[in-house]
């Protein structure tokens, strides 16, 4: 046998068995139950979120962190209904084609009894059909589109915010600092497109005269779209673009002298702007970002933040952001409604869901059930904050808004 | 100057700068198009490792942005070299029966391979390595980020470097010679086999070297080769498959063009008027542009 014949052969299985053994796995193995309940069969949790991209991939990280504290909580504590917890997560890539294939998975292949998680409101309206089809709970932990609430699915419950809601309080926002001419910017999703109606409309009622693009969220060159704000001369630059394009948006917008300047402010609305990897991608372009959070420690909602804070920081080595905070709600409200329950039955576990009040980390939770934007969603609190110094923490931020809560006026940069 | 003028100049200095950066992408395509006969289809991975290797260079190693952009194409060529030599042999080693679904699968599978490789190595989160300048450049009609102006220039000097290279020594002589006939190089006493990994490991220095120019301004991430690589076939089939000379204006062109079928048309589908144009000229004229002509 001449060996050049299997050289490539023996390269690759060499490269990649090297790899394998070489390297931490890339996907989230299974959170499995600890020790003594290991006996009875575990309930299990499926967790859904996105791990590459062109989703987020730090949001999805964190979101089943917080899961994976939770439910190790509760299995420390014994567990529920004599029975282990287990999370089964899979990555969506926020998109649909792979949320619906992870979520047929985790119902199909897995059993698992529901579904928390994503982040992507496009991934989340097609795999709310799966879960609708196959008569399985899924709690939205970061997902806003109002289509999600409109649907009316009984399967389905809301933590985060809802677009109507956020937007609504943006055009607040832009309105109580006077803005007069805000610049919409917005991702191709349903998250961004709705969205931009919504305050489109928030903004009109207002009586202020806005512009809006909408972009594609994969997109590296934002430069031709900003350039088109810049023609329109806008106050305020509003950007509703996740991954790693709400980053490159800011470093463009700055380096095409555009925003945030002394004339021109920037407000970001989506969760990557908690994040560490602004600083080390955007750099100094994102010193003076106003964005929203329902975070801040100046606002202890409950007794549970604090901790809550404390734990996930100690165990993962950075603070959460607030979509920490609501995939650790997301967890407390379904173990309550299983307690409440008895059972893992889906039709209890909706029952007891409609019926629950469950103190979370941001507050107490309920999900009315009257038809509209607001069913199955609950109470959320937000708040703007602006970063003032270069590689400031979330928690160093000053709250400017809203009115009765802010903590400092809205900085701009000097001339 | 009218504004609406001063307007239709800032969109084209951007496509121009864009341009010349798809340009460094698709001339190692071509280049390796031109030589092998192989379409990469690994090449947006090569732009991506390019990526992190200036990331490490440059900001694990703290040996500052050139180190960065040098360390890069210097590891990717090696890269390369070790790809062809492993994986790329049995293409034209005579064996197979149809060496080009083989080349098509492997570098396929290259792709999604490597792809997924460095999701363990450096995590999801994007990076970003060191500028080679902070701040901006005012071109007087428009402000860019000098990053970006950089990086444009410092492509046109490698594809100049390269034009140099392939006009004017033996070795570029030679891998002219292979691109035209390969047979005929052979008999002219020129080792064929010996070209092709040369010839792969600077197309992907290439690749690696615009993967580095734009990790600063783009960030690099697992995926992040995806687009850079679909334009680079984009525009290896608008200037013709394997034309140096239609690599390089097909760049610029496409760069301009959606840049101002933004200004012009809807900003809403700026990737897509490239592939329109590509569409338009591949009816008219089915080499592309430069197509049939000299490599």
């Amino acid at each position: 046998m001449k060996i050049g014949r299997w050289f490539p052969v023996l390269v690759t299985l060499a490269l990649v068995l090297g790899i394998v053994a070489g390297c931490a796995p890339a996907g989230p193995a299974p959170t499995k139950p600890a020790e003594a309940p290991a006996a009875k069969e575990p309930i299990k949790i499926g967790g859904i979120g996105p791990l590459s991209p062109p989703g987020t991939p730090a949001l999805g990280t964190e979101m089943m962190n917080a899961f994976k504290l939770r439910i190790d909580e509760i299995n420390a504590a014994g567990g529920l209904l004599g029975r282990p917890l287990e999370l089964v997560f899979e990555d969506s890539a926020g998109t649909p084609e792979k949320g619906t294939a992870a979520m047929e998975k985790l119902i199909n292949k897995d059993k698992v009894i529901a579904v928390v998680g994503e982040g992507h409101s496009s991934a989340l309206l097609a795999e709310m059909e799966v879960a609708h089809r196959n008569h399985v709970i899924l709690i939205d932990v970061e997902a806003w589109s109002d289509k999600i609430r409109t649907r009316g699915y009984r399967e389905v419950f809301a933590i985060p915010a809802s677009n109507t809601l956020f937007n609504a309080k943006i055009a607040e926002f832009i309105q109580a600092s006077g803005f007069k001419r805000p610049f919409l910017l917005a991702e191709d999703t349903d998250f961004g497109v709705e969205g931009i109606q919504l305050l489109g409309k928030a903004l009109e009622n207002l009586g202020i005269t806005y512009k809006s693009l909408v972009v594609d969220r994969t997109t590296k060159d934002f430069v031709p779209f900003l350039l088109q704000a810049q023609e329109f001369n806008p106050d305020i630059l509003v950007v509703n673009v996740t991954g790693v394009g709400a980053y490159l948006i800011i470093k463009q917008a700055k380096e095409l002298g555009l925003a945030p300047t002394a004339n021109c402010a920037l407000f970001s609305g989506v969760a990557d702007m908690g994040y560490p990897e602004l600083w080390e991608t955007a750099g100094s372009a994102a010193q003076y970002v106003v964005w929203e959070t329902a975070i801040h420690p100046k606002a202890q909602y409950t007794d549970l933040t604090q901790p809550f804070i404390d734990k996930y920081t100690k165990t993962y080595g950075r603070p959460p952001t607030y979509s920490g905070l609501q995939a650790y709600d997301a967890i407390l409200v379904l173990e309550e409604a299983i307690k409440l329950a008895g059972s893992t039955d889906t039709d209890k576990l909706i029952e007891a869901l409609e019926k629950v009040k469950v103190k979370g980390t941001r507050g107490i939770m309920s999900f009315p059930t009257e038809p509209g934007v607001y069913y199955h969603q609950a109470d959320v609190p937000l708040l703007f904050l602006q970063y003032t110094e270069v590689g400031q923490t979330p928690d160093k931020c000053e709250i400017v808004f809203p009115v009765n809560l802010k903590t400092a006026d809205l900085k701009k940069p000097p001339k | 100057m009218p504004k609406s003028l001063e307007l239709f100049l800032s969109y084209v200095i951007n496509g121009l700068i864009i341009g010349n950066i798809y340009g460094l992408m698709a001339l190692g395509l071509t280049l390796i198009l031109g030589v092998m006969k192989i379409v990469n289809f690994a090449h947006g991975e090569f732009y991506m490792l390019g990526g992190y290797a200036a990331y490490i260079c440059s900001m694990k190693l703290g040996l500052g942005p050139v180190a960065g952009i040098l360390g890069a194409i210097v590891t990717v060529f090696f890269i390369g070299l070790f790809v062809e030599r492993a994986l790329l042999t049995p293409f034209y080693s005579g064996r197979l029966e149809r060496p080009s679904d083989y080349a098509l699968l492997m570098t396929f599978s290259l792709s999604v391979f490597l792809m997924n490789v460095v999701i363990p190595i450096f995590g999801p989160y994007q990076k970003a390595s060191a500028p080679l300048a902070e701040g901006s450049v005012n071109l007087g009609i428009v402000s860019v980020g000098a990053t970006r102006v950089i990086a444009s220039l410092v492509a046109i000097l490698l594809m100049a470097l390269l034009l140099l290279l392939l006009s004017k020594t033996r070795l570029g002589i030679a891998l002219r010679a292979i691109a035209q006939d390969r047979d005929a190089a052979a008999i002219c006493g020129i080792d064929v086999n010996r070209m092709n990994p040369v010839a792969f490991g600077i197309g992907t220095a290439m690749a690696a070297a615009a993967g580095a120019l734009l990790a600063p301004t783009f960030l690099v991430y697992p995926a992040s080769g995806s687009l850079a690589a679909s334009k680079a076939n984009a525009i290896l089939v608008l200037g013709g498959m394997g034309s140096i000379k239609g690599a390089i204006i097909g760049a610029l062109l496409l760069g301009v063009l959606e840049s101002l079928g933004v200004l012009f048309l809807s900003p809403g589908y700026r990737d897509v008027y490239g592939f329109l144009v590509i569409v338009l000229v591949l009816l008219i004229k089915p080499t592309g542009l430069f197509g049939g002509q000299e490599f």
